[in-house]
């Protein structure tokens, strides 16, 4: 803000007052409006809704439940995971190698279990059956087994990776400078544009594929 | 000076700004920054985990709000989110391609199960935020921490909801699903406006100080660490990594994949459900027969019996002055067509089927209404929300709509439908109405 310095000083003053009073220049403040009124606009149509108290509770809880309560755990859990490792093994570089050869799998198991649980755990049995026709009891079955697999494909390549050159012990790890990296004006657009870009092309490259596949098989049929 | 960098001194907050009189929580436990000993934590891992959400949440906000217009929401009762004021949806939904909605709510699924996983890193990445010492410092500073805690709320609540309601548990939360979804989506868009404003800056600093794409390069090995100095995630207290950030983006993304491949199993891919293992209609096999195929809500659920649909049923015809009762046999003395169409929910699960039955066009043409009608459609269910529909002009006169009597050749199920149904080219699953007992035409 090289320019603002060579303002008035009345409006410099003025500036400079509003920064130390808000804690931040105007702009933030127009940002923070603009986006606090369309959330808002979005709460106060909540608040129409029947029962709105209990989806602000929702809204609420739902962060709180994640911060307090579900990160501790699966956190714990996950170091749980690393206890077999480090009283079989005796080295820390060889207990850390196996470590996530069961905290991969365990992981994979208590996503599915998240996303899919009250199908797994029968939590509204008699619902699946008046809107689908089906038995939900399919699927503790189907979370087992698939869970299995994964802990079986990732004990063999636990198995496999035995055999190769076992980890350094501790490896020596260079600090990242704040000048690591040169870059020229205008760089910082393309590396944000680059990383976007990735992410969008993988979402896209997939969905085209299932697209592709899926009016191949059924769509086109005449 | 690059536009971003303007941005962000913009934007910052400012060190030397006035402090609220609080007092600070002990400098103990998880409030010490000490506390936190990852290696892997750090701004590269924030923003790397976050410019991978924005394409999904972008994707799941578009299909979403196409999926409101998919109802057109300004005919009949069809709003159900309780009145736009401003009527922002300004188009008729189109017919073709025939799979519009099915791609659309496909997107939408996708998009969002393939999320969760990155977001669960990425709120993983960041936890340390919530017990910063200060709790606040400026106006600004606790203006920006209220928004966060609306981003973290809504994001969770949107995909907790989203979830809920198509694994058929929405029982615990005691409210309706679908307005309280699409509002919560606006709460959430617009603290995600701010959160890019505020945050682009930061990215792009931290992409500039270790490559954008460095760290995937980067094995357990030769990780390097993030600088506590500069960089105001990262620990100061860094324990030895037991896994590399490459493989904390590895498995993340892992199981995003694993999501979006089952989701879209049941979607897209509906002739391979088999893969969609463990999504609530991966399930194949049933009765064997022309009527095996997905069912949204059955007979039973709706309180429709054999008898209500049997000798006594009538399609009940009205438009304008005009009104004619037809029975189930004059309807099939009609001329039928027959068309390939796919039912699309808005659960997002797509069943590909073959339909015969007579024209909405030709239903039209006997009461004599002119182009340009709408038509309410009732069932003869009693109750819920989806009892009835109204269809726009441009579907009724679309020549693949019919008003469906026969499914692969053999007549409709009771639970498909039976006596006739609605089967309208890229039309939201339930606005394809079951069990039809009357169909009233009026000029729009």
């Amino acid at each position: 803000m090289a320019e603002a310095k060579s303002d008035a000083p009345v409006a410099k003053t003025l500036r400079q007052r509003f920064t130390y009073e808000y804690g931040a220049q105007p702009l933030h403040l127009i940002a923070l409006v603009a986006s606090l009124l369309l959330s808002g606009y979005g709460l106060l149509r909540i608040d129409a809704l029947d029962n709105s108290v209990r989806i602000f509770i929702w809204i609420l809880a739902g962060a709180l439940l994640h911060d307090l309560i579900a990160l501790p755990l699966y956190t714990v859990l996950l170091k749980i995971a690393r206890l077999p490792a480090a009283v079989a093994l005796s080295t820390r570089a060889a207990a850390n190698h196996a470590t996530n050869y069961i905290r991969v799998p365990l992981g994979f198991a208590l996503l599915t279990a998240l996303v899919y649980f009250p199908l797994i755990f029968r939590m509204a049995p008699d619902e699946y059956m008046a809107t689908t026709g089906r038995s939900v009891d399919t699927y503790l079955g189907r979370w087992l087994l698939l869970s299995g697999v994964a802990f079986l494909i990732s004990g063999i390549a636990y198995a496999i990776s035995l055999r190769k050159e076992p980890a350094q012990a501790e490896p020596d790890r260079p600090v990242v400078a704040a000048d690591d990296v040169e870059s020229p004006p205008g760089l910082l657009w393309r590396i944000a544009a680059k990383v976007t870009i990735a992410g969008a092309a993988l979402a896209i490259l997939w969905v085209a594929a299932a697209l592709v596949v899926g009016l191949l098989t059924t769509g086109l049929r005449p | 000076m690059s536009r971003l960098e303007d941005l962000g001194d913009r934007v910052a907050e400012v060190d030397d700004a006035r402090r609220p009189p609080l007092p600070d929580p002990p400098n103990l436990g998880p409030f010490k920054r000490e506390f936190w000993r990852s290696p892997l934590r750090g701004e590269w891992l924030t923003a790397f985990l976050g410019s991978m959400m924005l394409p999904f949440f972008v994707i799941a906000a578009l299909t979403g709000f196409l999926s409101h217009a998919a109802y057109n929401p300004g005919l009949g009762a069809n709003d159900l989110t309780g009145g736009f004021d401003v009527d922002l949806y300004f188009f008729d939904w189109p017919t073709r391609p025939v799979w519009l909605y099915s791609l659309t709510q496909s997107l939408h699924l996708i998009a969002g199960f393939a999320v969760i996983p990155i977001l669960l890193a990425k709120l993983w990445s960041v936890i340390p935020r919530l017990f910063e010492r200060p709790p606040v410092r400026s106006i600004a500073h606790s203006l920006e921490r209220l928004s966060v805690l609306l981003l973290v709320g809504s994001s969770i609540f949107l995909l907790v909801t989203g979830v809920m309601n198509v694994d058929y548990w929405l029982g615990p939360f005691g409210f309706a699903f679908l307005p309280a979804h699409y509002y919560a989506a606006m709460v959430f868009l617009g603290a995600l406006a701010l959160h890019l404003v505020l945050k682009l800056p930061i990215v792009a600093r931290a992409f500039r100080r270790e490559g954008a794409f460095k760290p995937l390069g980067e094995g357990i090995e030769r990780m390097r660490r993030s600088d506590p100095k500069v960089d105001g995630l990262a620990s100061p207290n860094q324990s030895e990594p037991t896994i590399s950030r490459r493989g904390l983006i590895g498995v993340v993304t892992g199981g995003s994949f694993v999501l979006a491949v089952m989701t879209s199993g049941a979607n897209l891919l509906g002739s391979i459900r088999e893969i969609a293992f463990l999504s609530p209609r991966g399930q194949t096999g049933g009765p064997a027969g022309p009527g095996d195929f997905q069912v949204n809500k059955t007979a039973a659920l709706a309180g429709v019996t054999r008898e209500m649909g049997g000798d006594t049923w009538r399609l009940k015809l009205r438009g304008g002055e005009r009104e004619l009762d037809l029975t189930r046999d004059s309807l099939m003395a009609m001329t039928q067509y027959t068309e390939h169409l796919p039912i699309a929910c808005v659960e997002g699960w797509t069943t590909w089927q073959t339909w015969t039955g007579v024209r909405l066009a030709d239903l039209a043409g006997l009461v004599g209404v002119p182009s340009g009608s709408v038509v309410l459609v009732e069932s003869l269910q009693a109750g819920g929300a989806f009892r009835q529909a109204t269809l726009a002009s441009n579907q009724i006169e679309d020549e693949k709509s019919l008003l469906a009597l026969q499914v692969n050749g053999a007549d409709l199920t009771l639970d498909h439908g039976y006596p006739a149904r609605i089967i309208v080219p890229a039309l939201p699953g339930v606005h394809n109405t079951k069990w039809v007992s009357r169909m009233t035409f009026s000029e729009a």
